[in-house]
């Protein structure tokens, strides 16, 4: 079973030289860590910047330069600052390669719950609808159950959408899952996670193929 | 939003389809996508924060503290303006505005200027 480190580290692999990749906040923001250091990759936060690096040095946090989980972040060199209408023209008009977003809930559909939970206060849902509803590219990264040991790869989601049919691919502390039309396809699995723990931690429908190898990490 | 100093009413988005908040819109195809109909938002006032402005209302932000205020800034009947530092006119370079002051109906320099920061994330030095 993976940490949120791990899930960060497999999704990194992901990541090809030239992408501009658009992180959500928790798991994803932890992905920058493990992209290898011999491509060129831009990290683009939908508040406005793009070429985003490291937190900084203690005492040298800047209030203004933060990504969209508010956290005080650096820019590497070339990185540029634009307007919230610019930085979703950047989404919107598809320039981003690949989103990684955290998620409360995905269903075998594709259909992603990430924003609102009834009953609860939310600041809104932020970028995740303009994200979820024009990127090509999405991947999730989440814990495969909830905190009450319940399965977050749902038949249908319990919670109010962000948006529907848009995710592909799935990488959870358990498994790599791809999201096609016939419900998800389990692709990988966590070292020392069996394919029987993978089946009986996911509730909708789940593709096994002969062989699941091992994620190498 | 950035429909609102352009004075567009209205735009189509693929944002929110399927979803609570496009409940009751008007919905249309478009390359095989389903899109949201959605109005332009226009406030009455718009409180902007800018870093650097001169008395002719232009206006330069600093870093992501950017983000939405241009985008207000014409889009209500009045935007209000604070900024960091107000300067003449002819002191700022026409190159470097990033609002014209056409879209600023008021401005002022703040007092005692405090920056807070909601989530302080660090690094520590390698020693």
């Amino acid at each position: 079973m993976l940490d949120k480190n791990g899930i960060a580290k497999r999704i990194a692999q992901e990541v090809q030289d030239g992408f501009y990749v658009n992180l959500g906040i928790g798991i994803p923001t932890l992905v920058a860590n493990f992209v290898r250091d011999d491509i060129e990759v831009e990290f683009q936060s939908e508040n406005g910047v793009l070429g985003m690096g490291p937190f900084p040095y203690e005492g040298e946090e800047d209030a203004d330069i933060i990504n969209a989980g508010k956290q005080t972040i650096t820019t590497l060199s070339g990185a540029s600052f634009f307007d919230s209408a610019i930085s979703f023209s950047m989404i919107r008009g598809k320039h981003v390669h690949l989103t990684i977003l955290g998620a409360m809930e995905v269903a075998e559909n594709g259909d992603i719950a990430n924003w609102k939970i009834p009953g609860k206060m939310v600041k809104g849902m932020g970028g995740a609808m303009d994200l979820v509803a024009s990127a090509e590219n999405i991947i999730v990264a989440m814990m495969h159950t909830n905190k009450k040991g319940e399965s977050k790869l749902l038949k249908k989601c319990s919670l109010p959408l962000t948006g529907v049919g848009c995710v592909k691919k799935v990488v959870t502390n358990m498994a790599v899952l791809t999201v096609e039309e016939d419900g998800f396809h389990l692709v990988e699995r966590a070292p020392g996670v069996s394919v029987e723990d993978i089946q009986a931690a996911t509730e909708g429908q789940l593709h096994i193929p002969d062989q699941v190898p091992e994620m190498q990490l | 939003m950035s429909c609102g100093p352009i004075g567009d009413p209205r735009f189509y988005t693929p944002a929110g389809y399927g979803t609570e908040v496009a409940e009751g819109k008007e919905t249309r195809e478009f390359d095989g996508k389903m899109h949201v109909l959605e109005e332009a938002y226009k406030a009455d006032f718009a409180f902007v924060k800018a870093w650097k402005g001169d008395e002719a209302g232009n206006l330069i932000f600093r870093g992501t503290a950017r983000n939405f205020n241009p985008c207000m800034c014409g889009a209500a009947k009045v935007t209000v303006v604070e900024v960091e530092q107000l300067v003449p006119v002819g002191g700022l370079d026409p190159n470097s505005i990033h609002i014209p002051g056409i879209f600023v109906n008021r401005i002022f320099q703040g007092e005692k200027y405090e920056k807070r920061i909601e989530q302080r994330t660090t690094r520590k030095k390698a020693l």
